[in-house]
Protein backbone atom coordinates (compact mmCIF):
# COMPACT_ATOMS: atom_id res chain seq x y z
CA UNK A 1 0.00 0.00 0.00
CA UNK A 2 2.92 2.33 0.50
CA UNK A 3 3.25 5.08 -2.02
CA UNK A 4 6.41 6.84 -2.93
CA UNK A 5 6.40 10.27 -4.39
CA UNK A 6 8.78 12.51 -2.54
CA UNK A 7 10.39 10.10 -0.15
CA UNK A 8 11.08 6.40 0.20
CA UNK A 9 8.11 4.11 0.77
CA UNK A 10 7.27 3.32 4.34
CA UNK A 11 8.32 -0.07 5.49
CA UNK A 12 6.01 -2.28 7.47
CA UNK A 13 2.40 -3.23 7.17
CA UNK A 14 -0.80 -1.30 6.96
CA UNK A 15 -4.26 -2.63 6.50
CA UNK A 16 -7.76 -1.37 7.14
CA UNK A 17 -10.80 -3.57 7.62
CA UNK A 18 -14.42 -3.01 8.49
CA UNK A 19 -15.23 -4.47 11.85
CA UNK A 20 -17.62 -3.39 14.61
CA UNK A 21 -19.42 -1.10 12.21
CA UNK A 22 -16.38 1.06 11.73
CA UNK A 23 -12.99 0.97 10.11
CA UNK A 24 -10.06 -0.39 11.98
CA UNK A 25 -6.57 0.30 10.72
CA UNK A 26 -3.48 -1.56 11.83
CA UNK A 27 -0.22 0.14 10.93
CA UNK A 28 2.95 -1.67 11.94
CA UNK A 29 6.24 0.04 11.17
CA UNK A 30 8.54 -2.89 12.00
CA UNK A 31 9.47 -4.63 8.78
CA UNK A 32 10.12 -7.92 10.58
CA UNK A 33 6.50 -8.42 11.59
CA UNK A 34 4.73 -10.89 9.32
CA UNK A 35 1.38 -10.18 7.70
CA UNK A 36 -0.08 -13.10 9.60
CA UNK A 37 0.16 -10.98 12.75
CA UNK A 38 -2.35 -8.57 11.23
CA UNK A 39 -4.53 -11.51 10.25
CA UNK A 40 -4.58 -12.68 13.84
CA UNK A 41 -5.36 -9.24 15.20
CA UNK A 42 -8.23 -8.75 12.74
CA UNK A 43 -9.51 -12.26 13.46
CA UNK A 44 -9.55 -11.40 17.13
CA UNK A 45 -11.47 -8.18 16.53
CA UNK A 46 -14.01 -9.97 14.35
CA UNK A 47 -14.46 -12.54 17.08
CA UNK A 48 -15.03 -9.79 19.65
CA UNK A 49 -17.62 -8.27 17.34
CA UNK A 50 -19.45 -11.59 17.08
CA UNK A 51 -19.52 -12.00 20.81
CA UNK A 52 -20.10 -8.40 21.93
CA UNK A 53 -22.16 -6.71 19.24
CA UNK A 54 -25.57 -5.48 20.23
CA UNK A 55 -26.53 -5.69 16.56
CA UNK A 56 -26.17 -9.44 16.53
CA UNK A 57 -29.13 -10.90 18.33
CA UNK A 58 -27.32 -14.10 19.27
CA UNK A 59 -24.23 -12.42 20.68
CA UNK A 60 -23.38 -12.93 24.30
CA UNK A 61 -23.97 -9.25 25.03
CA UNK A 62 -27.36 -9.33 23.32
CA UNK A 63 -28.35 -12.27 25.49
CA UNK A 64 -27.09 -10.44 28.57
CA UNK A 65 -29.10 -7.36 27.66
CA UNK A 66 -32.24 -9.42 27.09
CA UNK A 67 -31.79 -11.02 30.48
CA UNK A 68 -31.26 -14.48 29.05
CA UNK A 69 -27.79 -14.56 30.53
CA UNK A 70 -26.89 -13.73 34.11
CA UNK A 71 -23.81 -11.67 34.71
CA UNK A 72 -22.48 -14.52 36.82
CA UNK A 73 -22.63 -16.83 33.81
CA UNK A 74 -20.84 -14.58 31.36
CA UNK A 75 -17.59 -15.54 29.68
CA UNK A 76 -14.39 -14.45 31.42
CA UNK A 77 -13.90 -11.73 28.80
CA UNK A 78 -17.34 -10.28 29.38
CA UNK A 79 -16.94 -10.53 33.13
CA UNK A 80 -13.73 -8.56 32.78
CA UNK A 81 -15.37 -5.95 30.55
CA UNK A 82 -18.26 -5.50 32.96
CA UNK A 83 -15.83 -5.10 35.85
CA UNK A 84 -13.90 -2.46 33.90
CA UNK A 85 -17.16 -0.64 33.14
CA UNK A 86 -17.99 -0.60 36.83
CA UNK A 87 -14.52 0.71 37.61
CA UNK A 88 -14.98 3.60 35.20
CA UNK A 89 -18.50 4.28 36.45
CA UNK A 90 -17.16 4.77 39.94
CA UNK A 91 -14.20 6.82 38.80
CA UNK A 92 -16.50 9.08 36.80
CA UNK A 93 -19.14 9.56 39.49
CA UNK A 94 -21.62 7.77 37.31
CA UNK A 95 -21.07 9.72 34.12
CA UNK A 96 -19.95 6.55 32.39
CA UNK A 97 -22.81 4.22 33.17
CA UNK A 98 -23.57 1.23 31.01
CA UNK A 99 -26.98 0.86 32.60
CA UNK A 100 -28.11 4.40 31.93
CA UNK A 101 -28.82 3.93 28.23
CA UNK A 102 -31.65 1.50 28.56
CA UNK A 103 -35.02 1.96 30.21
CA UNK A 104 -34.77 -1.54 31.64
CA UNK A 105 -31.42 -0.81 33.24
CA UNK A 106 -29.75 -3.81 31.65
CA UNK A 107 -26.00 -3.41 31.11
CA UNK A 108 -24.75 -2.51 27.64
CA UNK A 109 -20.93 -2.45 27.73
CA UNK A 110 -20.56 -1.28 24.11
CA UNK A 111 -18.95 1.98 25.20
CA UNK A 112 -15.93 0.19 26.56
CA UNK A 113 -15.59 -2.83 24.30
CA UNK A 114 -14.02 -1.11 21.34
CA UNK A 115 -11.16 0.47 23.26
CA UNK A 116 -10.59 -2.69 25.22
CA UNK A 117 -10.48 -4.89 22.14
CA UNK A 118 -8.20 -2.50 20.22
CA UNK A 119 -5.80 -2.54 23.10
CA UNK A 120 -5.86 -6.35 23.10
CA UNK A 121 -5.30 -6.35 19.35
CA UNK A 122 -2.18 -4.33 20.03
CA UNK A 123 -0.95 -7.05 22.35
CA UNK A 124 -1.42 -9.58 19.58
CA UNK A 125 0.77 -7.44 17.34
CA UNK A 126 3.35 -7.11 20.09
CA UNK A 127 3.44 -10.87 20.56
CA UNK A 128 4.46 -11.08 16.90
CA UNK A 129 7.30 -8.65 17.46
CA UNK A 130 5.63 -5.31 16.75
CA UNK A 131 7.19 -2.49 18.73
CA UNK A 132 6.23 0.49 16.62
CA UNK A 133 2.61 0.47 15.60
CA UNK A 134 -0.55 2.49 15.38
CA UNK A 135 -4.09 1.24 15.68
CA UNK A 136 -6.99 3.46 14.75
CA UNK A 137 -10.49 2.14 15.32
CA UNK A 138 -13.10 4.65 14.26
CA UNK A 139 -11.01 7.54 15.50
CA UNK A 140 -9.79 5.96 18.71
CA UNK A 141 -6.06 5.50 18.55
CA UNK A 142 -3.31 3.50 20.19
CA UNK A 143 0.29 4.18 19.28
CA UNK A 144 3.32 2.39 20.60
CA UNK A 145 6.96 3.03 19.94
CA UNK A 146 7.73 5.50 17.19
CA UNK A 147 6.49 6.33 13.73
CA UNK A 148 10.08 6.17 12.50
CA UNK A 149 13.41 6.03 14.31
CA UNK A 150 13.59 9.18 16.40
CA UNK A 151 10.17 10.37 15.30
CA UNK A 152 7.13 10.43 17.53
CA UNK A 153 3.73 9.55 16.14
CA UNK A 154 1.85 12.59 14.96
CA UNK A 155 -1.79 12.24 15.89
CA UNK A 156 -4.21 14.84 14.63
CA UNK A 157 -7.35 15.65 16.55
CA UNK A 158 -10.24 16.26 14.28
CA UNK A 159 -11.76 19.70 14.42
CA UNK A 160 -15.35 19.06 15.45
CA UNK A 161 -16.76 21.88 13.35
CA UNK A 162 -14.51 22.04 10.32
CA UNK A 163 -13.78 18.78 8.59
CA UNK A 164 -10.78 20.05 6.68
CA UNK A 165 -9.02 21.24 9.77
CA UNK A 166 -7.50 19.61 12.76
CA UNK A 167 -8.04 21.09 16.18
CA UNK A 168 -4.45 20.32 17.03
CA UNK A 169 -1.67 17.82 16.43
CA UNK A 170 -0.07 15.71 19.12
CA UNK A 171 3.34 14.07 19.05
CA UNK A 172 3.32 10.99 21.24
CA UNK A 173 5.33 7.81 21.54
CA UNK A 174 3.38 5.38 23.65
CA UNK A 175 -0.17 6.56 24.20
CA UNK A 176 -3.83 6.00 23.68
CA UNK A 177 -5.73 8.91 22.16
CA UNK A 178 -9.51 8.73 22.34
CA UNK A 179 -11.91 11.39 21.18
CA UNK A 180 -15.61 11.66 21.90
CA UNK A 181 -17.69 14.21 20.16
CA UNK A 182 -21.05 15.18 18.86
CA UNK A 183 -19.95 15.62 15.27
CA UNK A 184 -19.99 11.94 14.57
CA UNK A 185 -23.30 10.10 14.24
CA UNK A 186 -25.08 12.98 15.83
CA UNK A 187 -25.17 13.57 19.53
CA UNK A 188 -24.89 10.02 20.72
CA UNK A 189 -23.51 10.71 24.14
CA UNK A 190 -25.92 11.94 26.71
CA UNK A 191 -25.62 13.02 30.27
CA UNK A 192 -26.93 9.98 32.17
CA UNK A 193 -28.45 12.26 34.79
CA UNK A 194 -30.33 14.61 32.52
CA UNK A 195 -30.70 12.55 29.35
CA UNK A 196 -29.57 15.58 27.39
CA UNK A 197 -26.72 15.93 24.97
CA UNK A 198 -24.13 18.20 26.54
CA UNK A 199 -23.82 21.67 25.08
CA UNK A 200 -20.82 23.81 24.32
CA UNK A 201 -18.19 21.10 24.58
CA UNK A 202 -17.99 19.80 21.02
CA UNK A 203 -15.39 17.13 21.49
CA UNK A 204 -13.24 15.76 24.23
CA UNK A 205 -9.93 13.97 23.79
CA UNK A 206 -8.20 11.90 26.43
CA UNK A 207 -4.56 10.82 26.23
CA UNK A 208 -3.15 8.19 28.52
CA UNK A 209 -1.58 4.78 28.78
CA UNK A 210 -4.67 2.64 28.11
CA UNK A 211 -7.27 2.94 25.37
CA UNK A 212 -9.70 0.86 27.42
CA UNK A 213 -9.81 3.58 30.03
CA UNK A 214 -8.99 6.49 27.76
CA UNK A 215 -11.97 5.80 25.52
CA UNK A 216 -14.35 5.42 28.45
CA UNK A 217 -12.90 8.49 30.16
CA UNK A 218 -13.39 10.53 27.01
CA UNK A 219 -17.02 9.42 26.90
CA UNK A 220 -17.52 10.37 30.53
CA UNK A 221 -15.69 13.69 30.25
CA UNK A 222 -17.71 14.65 27.20
CA UNK A 223 -20.92 13.86 29.06
CA UNK A 224 -19.77 16.02 31.97
CA UNK A 225 -19.48 19.03 29.70
CA UNK A 226 -17.76 22.00 31.32
CA UNK A 227 -16.48 20.03 34.29
CA UNK A 228 -14.94 17.25 32.21
CA UNK A 229 -11.55 18.87 31.88
CA UNK A 230 -11.17 19.34 35.60
CA UNK A 231 -12.15 15.75 36.17
CA UNK A 232 -9.62 14.38 33.70
CA UNK A 233 -6.95 16.61 35.25
CA UNK A 234 -7.57 14.78 38.50
CA UNK A 235 -6.99 11.33 36.99
CA UNK A 236 -3.50 9.90 37.46
CA UNK A 237 -1.68 9.30 34.15
CA UNK A 238 -4.45 10.76 31.96
CA UNK A 239 -4.63 14.16 30.36
CA UNK A 240 -7.20 15.73 28.13
CA UNK A 241 -8.27 18.55 25.90
CA UNK A 242 -11.65 19.80 24.84
CA UNK A 243 -12.95 21.84 21.98
CA UNK A 244 -15.66 24.23 23.02
CA UNK A 245 -17.66 26.76 21.09
CA UNK A 246 -20.26 29.40 21.55
CA UNK A 247 -23.80 28.24 20.95
CA UNK A 248 -23.73 29.61 17.41
CA UNK A 249 -20.63 27.59 16.59
CA UNK A 250 -18.26 30.51 16.71
CA UNK A 251 -15.14 30.94 18.82
CA UNK A 252 -14.09 27.32 18.83
CA UNK A 253 -11.44 26.97 21.48
CA UNK A 254 -9.05 24.34 22.60
CA UNK A 255 -8.51 23.93 26.33
CA UNK A 256 -6.35 21.35 28.02
CA UNK A 257 -5.19 19.99 31.29
CA UNK A 258 -1.78 21.13 32.55
CA UNK A 259 -0.11 17.80 31.85
CA UNK A 260 -1.35 17.90 28.28
CA UNK A 261 1.27 20.50 27.40
CA UNK A 262 3.85 17.84 26.68
CA UNK A 263 1.59 16.16 24.10
CA UNK A 264 1.54 18.98 21.58
CA UNK A 265 3.55 18.43 18.43
CA UNK A 266 4.39 22.08 17.91
CA UNK A 267 5.44 23.57 21.17
CA UNK B 1 -20.61 -1.46 18.30
CA UNK B 2 -22.81 -0.10 15.65
CA UNK B 3 -23.78 -1.64 12.41
CA UNK B 4 -23.21 0.49 9.40
CA UNK B 5 -25.39 -1.18 6.82
CA UNK B 6 -24.80 1.08 3.88
CA UNK B 7 -22.13 2.36 1.68
CA UNK B 8 -20.31 4.52 3.75
CA UNK B 9 -19.33 1.85 6.01
CA UNK B 10 -16.82 4.34 7.01
CA UNK B 11 -13.15 3.86 7.40
CA UNK B 12 -10.81 5.68 9.61
CA UNK B 13 -8.77 8.27 7.93
CA UNK B 14 -5.72 6.48 9.21
CA UNK B 15 -5.06 4.64 6.03
CA UNK B 16 -5.42 7.73 3.96
CA UNK B 17 -3.10 9.53 6.23
CA UNK B 18 -0.53 6.84 5.90
CA UNK B 19 -0.66 6.78 2.19
CA UNK B 20 -0.46 10.51 2.10
CA UNK B 21 2.52 10.56 4.35
CA UNK B 22 5.01 10.91 1.55
CA UNK B 23 4.71 14.63 1.94
CA UNK B 24 7.62 16.52 3.30
CA UNK B 25 7.19 17.94 6.75
CA UNK B 26 5.85 21.39 7.16
CA UNK B 27 4.12 23.20 9.90
CA UNK B 28 0.50 22.35 10.17
CA UNK B 29 -1.90 24.86 8.76
CA UNK B 30 -4.28 24.69 11.64
CA UNK B 31 -5.31 28.26 11.80
CA UNK B 32 -4.25 28.49 15.39
CA UNK B 33 -3.91 31.89 16.85
CA UNK B 34 -2.82 32.86 20.29
CA UNK B 35 -5.60 35.26 20.84
CA UNK B 36 -7.67 34.68 23.87
CA UNK B 37 -11.31 34.68 22.95
CA UNK B 38 -12.22 35.96 26.35
CA UNK B 39 -15.68 34.48 26.50
CA UNK B 40 -16.72 32.61 29.54
CA UNK B 41 -18.10 29.13 29.57
CA UNK B 42 -16.73 25.63 29.90
CA UNK B 43 -13.15 26.57 29.49
CA UNK B 44 -13.20 29.35 32.01
CA UNK B 45 -15.11 27.34 34.55
CA UNK B 46 -12.33 24.84 34.78
CA UNK B 47 -10.15 27.58 36.10
CA UNK B 48 -6.63 26.87 37.18
CA UNK B 49 -6.70 23.25 36.24
CA UNK B 50 -6.49 23.93 32.54
CA UNK B 51 -3.73 25.12 30.30
CA UNK B 52 -4.06 28.22 28.25
CA UNK B 53 -6.65 28.43 25.55
CA UNK B 54 -6.44 29.48 22.01
CA UNK B 55 -8.85 30.37 19.33
CA UNK B 56 -8.73 27.41 17.01
CA UNK B 57 -11.03 28.68 14.36
CA UNK B 58 -14.74 28.51 14.07
CA UNK B 59 -17.38 28.13 11.47
CA UNK B 60 -17.24 31.86 10.92
CA UNK B 61 -13.65 32.22 9.93
CA UNK B 62 -12.91 29.19 7.88
CA UNK B 63 -10.22 29.78 5.39
CA UNK B 64 -9.65 26.17 4.49
CA UNK B 65 -6.46 24.21 4.44
CA UNK B 66 -3.73 25.71 2.36
CA UNK B 67 -1.12 23.02 1.96
CA UNK B 68 2.35 23.98 0.91
CA UNK B 69 3.94 22.73 -2.25
CA UNK B 70 6.66 20.12 -2.34
CA UNK B 71 7.05 17.13 -4.53
CA UNK B 72 6.74 16.62 -8.19
CA UNK B 73 3.58 15.41 -9.81
CA UNK B 74 1.04 17.84 -11.17
CA UNK B 75 -2.15 16.74 -12.80
CA UNK B 76 -5.29 14.75 -12.33
CA UNK B 77 -5.40 11.02 -11.84
CA UNK B 78 -8.50 8.91 -11.95
CA UNK B 79 -8.59 6.18 -9.36
CA UNK B 80 -9.86 2.70 -9.94
CA UNK B 81 -13.57 2.04 -9.85
CA UNK B 82 -13.90 0.07 -6.65
CA UNK B 83 -16.83 -2.26 -6.18
CA UNK B 84 -18.25 -2.20 -2.69
CA UNK B 85 -21.34 -4.03 -1.47
CA UNK B 86 -23.67 -1.18 -2.29
CA UNK B 87 -22.23 0.19 -5.47
CA UNK B 88 -19.13 1.58 -7.07
CA UNK B 89 -16.76 4.20 -5.74
CA UNK B 90 -14.38 6.06 -8.00
CA UNK B 91 -12.46 9.23 -7.31
CA UNK B 92 -10.33 11.66 -9.22
CA UNK B 93 -7.35 13.07 -7.38
CA UNK B 94 -5.77 16.37 -8.36
CA UNK B 95 -2.09 16.82 -7.63
CA UNK B 96 -0.10 19.97 -7.73
CA UNK B 97 3.64 19.58 -7.30
CA UNK B 98 3.10 16.26 -5.62
CA UNK B 99 0.47 17.46 -3.19
CA UNK B 100 -3.12 16.49 -3.30
CA UNK B 101 -5.14 19.61 -3.84
CA UNK B 102 -8.50 18.01 -4.50
CA UNK B 103 -10.37 14.76 -4.40
CA UNK B 104 -13.58 14.49 -6.33
CA UNK B 105 -15.90 11.55 -6.35
CA UNK B 106 -16.68 10.44 -9.90
CA UNK B 107 -18.91 7.59 -8.85
CA UNK B 108 -20.65 6.95 -5.59
CA UNK B 109 -23.31 4.39 -4.83
CA UNK B 110 -26.75 5.69 -5.61
CA UNK B 111 -28.72 2.52 -5.93
CA UNK B 112 -30.95 3.31 -3.02
CA UNK B 113 -32.21 6.48 -1.55
CA UNK B 114 -30.52 6.10 1.74
CA UNK B 115 -27.25 4.99 0.19
CA UNK B 116 -27.19 8.05 -1.97
CA UNK B 117 -27.94 10.21 1.00
CA UNK B 118 -25.10 8.73 2.96
CA UNK B 119 -22.77 9.14 0.00
CA UNK B 120 -23.61 12.77 -0.44
CA UNK B 121 -23.02 13.38 3.20
CA UNK B 122 -19.87 11.35 3.51
CA UNK B 123 -18.05 12.34 0.35
CA UNK B 124 -17.35 15.95 1.31
CA UNK B 125 -16.21 14.75 4.71
CA UNK B 126 -13.85 12.26 3.15
CA UNK B 127 -12.39 14.85 0.85
CA UNK B 128 -11.90 17.28 3.69
CA UNK B 129 -10.23 14.70 5.84
CA UNK B 130 -7.78 13.76 3.13
CA UNK B 131 -6.81 17.38 2.72
CA UNK B 132 -6.62 18.04 6.44
CA UNK B 133 -4.49 15.00 7.08
CA UNK B 134 -2.09 15.93 4.35
CA UNK B 135 -1.73 19.53 5.35
CA UNK B 136 -0.88 18.63 8.92
CA UNK B 137 1.52 15.78 8.26
CA UNK B 138 -0.09 13.44 10.71
CA UNK B 139 0.17 9.69 10.95
CA UNK B 140 -3.41 9.27 12.05
CA UNK B 141 -6.41 11.24 13.27
CA UNK B 142 -8.33 10.82 16.49
CA UNK B 143 -12.01 11.48 16.20
CA UNK B 144 -12.19 11.00 12.47
CA UNK B 145 -14.59 8.45 11.13
CA UNK B 146 -15.68 9.42 7.69
CA UNK B 147 -13.59 7.41 5.34
CA UNK B 148 -15.07 4.71 3.24
CA UNK B 149 -13.12 1.71 2.18
CA UNK B 150 -14.00 2.18 -1.45
CA UNK B 151 -13.04 5.80 -1.36
CA UNK B 152 -9.76 4.90 0.21
CA UNK B 153 -8.96 2.25 -2.34
CA UNK B 154 -9.76 4.52 -5.22
CA UNK B 155 -7.58 7.28 -3.80
CA UNK B 156 -4.83 4.74 -3.32
CA UNK B 157 -4.96 3.63 -6.89
CA UNK B 158 -4.73 7.22 -8.04
CA UNK B 159 -1.68 7.70 -5.85
CA UNK B 160 -0.12 4.58 -7.27
CA UNK B 161 -0.55 5.93 -10.76
CA UNK B 162 0.90 9.27 -9.85
CA UNK B 163 3.91 7.71 -8.20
Amino acid sequence: MAVSLATAPLSGLHRVEHIMGTAIGLDVRNASVPGTALDRAFDYLRDVDLRFSTYKSDSEVSRLIRGELDEADCSPDLVQVLALCEQVRRASDGYFDIRAHRPDGRPDPTGLVKGWSLENAGRILEAAGARDYCINGGGDVVVRGEAAPGKAWRVGIRHPLIADRLATVLAVRGAAVATSGAYERGAHIRDPFTGQAPGRVLSFTVVGPSLTFGDAYATAAFAMGPTGLGWVASLPDYEGCSVTADPDGSNARLAWTPGFDSCFADR
Amino acid sequence: MTKRPLVATLLTVAALVLLLSFKTPQSAGLGLTTQNGGTTGGVQNVGSQTGTKQNIGSTQNVSGATPGTKGSYTGQVTGSAVQIPFGVVQVQVTFQNGRITDVQALQLPNDRGHSAQVSQYAAPQLRSEVLAAQSAQVDTISGATYTSEGYLQSVQSALDQAA
